[in-house]
């Protein structure tokens, strides 16, 4: 197992993670929309890294 | 329409910087790294443009081995392709030798218009933008809030202290965005997942035909000669509303010549 590009894989889900809260938060009260939007993007990066499934991240 | 962007990658907002006495550098070793959101900015601002007219969005780094998760960013984004100038020779430049690294690797691409922040969230210099520009004989159009294309001219509204400049240019120019010009996107799966398919390709010194003389600390004309924390700043002023308060406030603003 590449540990360094899981390192980077998981790293760059965590980054995307923390780019969608801080895209929304300011707009909680404004754009439902894009917090809405928001909320589906992260929730579909979370049941990816909850799959665990390591060899397709990584293909 | 060809638009590279020029990109730093940075320690994480949430990381408390610190400097390596020997050298004065900032310390990045074993420090998690993000692409710079002033740099972010410039990425949307291009990809934007890239929707409109078409074209390709290239990102331009420079930085270690670790830079990689950053510029993955860039590209999960939406960035067509990415450059890293990786080299240990290329460690230790200043902002001259930085900005003629970029520019050797830029005149590598075909361009019509390049992107930068104004300046970097961690080193703060401004100066590679207008370095680049004067290197690359275009240009330099800065302080966007911001930017269209028409046909072959770049247009921007220039941030000024009491409003903002209009200002054009014809292409090939170099534009620097400010941090209010857009709110980036953010990478999604599909994203992340397409941007371990896009290529990145690096280049050390010598690929950019850059010796010690232009690049490294050898090449380096900026010395830091010391670092150290801002003054402490003086306690602040409480003034207690006896029915004179404005009157002590409107002497207190004259006194520092603000009224």
């Amino acid at each position: 197992m590449n540990a360094r590009a899981l390192d980077e894989h998981l790293e760059a889900m965590v980054l995307a993670l923390h780019a969608a809260v801080n895209r929304a938060m300011p707009h909680v009260k404004d754009d439902p929309a894009l917090v809405d939007q928001a909320l589906r993007d992260c929730e579909e990066i979370l049941e990816v890294i909850l799959d665990g499934d390591v060899a397709g991240w990584l293909a | 329409m060809n638009i590279v962007v020029c990109a730093k990658i940075v320690p994480l907002a949430s990381v408390t910087i610190q400097i390596d006495p020997a050298t004065k550098r900032i310390i990045r070793t074993g420090v998690s790294q993000e692409l710079d959101p002033q740099a972010a900015k410039a990425v949307e601002e291009a990809l934007r443009l890239a929707d409109r007219h078409g074209g390709s969005v290239t990102l331009v780094v420079m930085g270690g081995e670790d830079a990689t998760v950053g510029i993955r960013s860039a590209l999960a984004m939406g960035a067509t392709a990415a450059v890293h100038l990786s080299d240990p020779a290329l460690a230790g430049s200043d902002a001259l030798g930085t900005s003629k690294a970029l520019a050797a690797a830029i005149r590598k691409t075909p361009f019509d218009l390049v992107l930068c922040a104004t300046e970097s969230s961690d080193s703060y210099t401004g100066l590679v933008p207008g370095q680049l520009a004067q290197l690359l004989g275009i240009p330099p159009l800065t302080f966007a809030t911001a930017l269209t294309v028409d046909g072959n001219v770049v247009t921007i509204k220039r941030q000024s202290e009491g409003g903002y400049d209009t200002v054009s240019a014809e292409l090939p120019a170099l534009v620097t965005v400010t941090t209010g010009i857009n709110e980036p996107r953010y990478p999604t799966l599909k994203g992340i997942m397409g941007a371990k398919k896009k290529e990145i390709r690096k280049y050390t010194a010598a690929d950019l035909g850059l010796g010690p003389g232009d690049v490294g600390p050898a090449g380096a004309r900026e010395r830091v000669l010391t670092v150290g924390r801002p003054p402490a700043r003086p306690p602040g002023r409480t003034i207690k509303d006896e029915g004179d308060g404005g009157k002590q406030i409107a002497e207190f603003l004259a006194g520092l010549k603000l009224v």
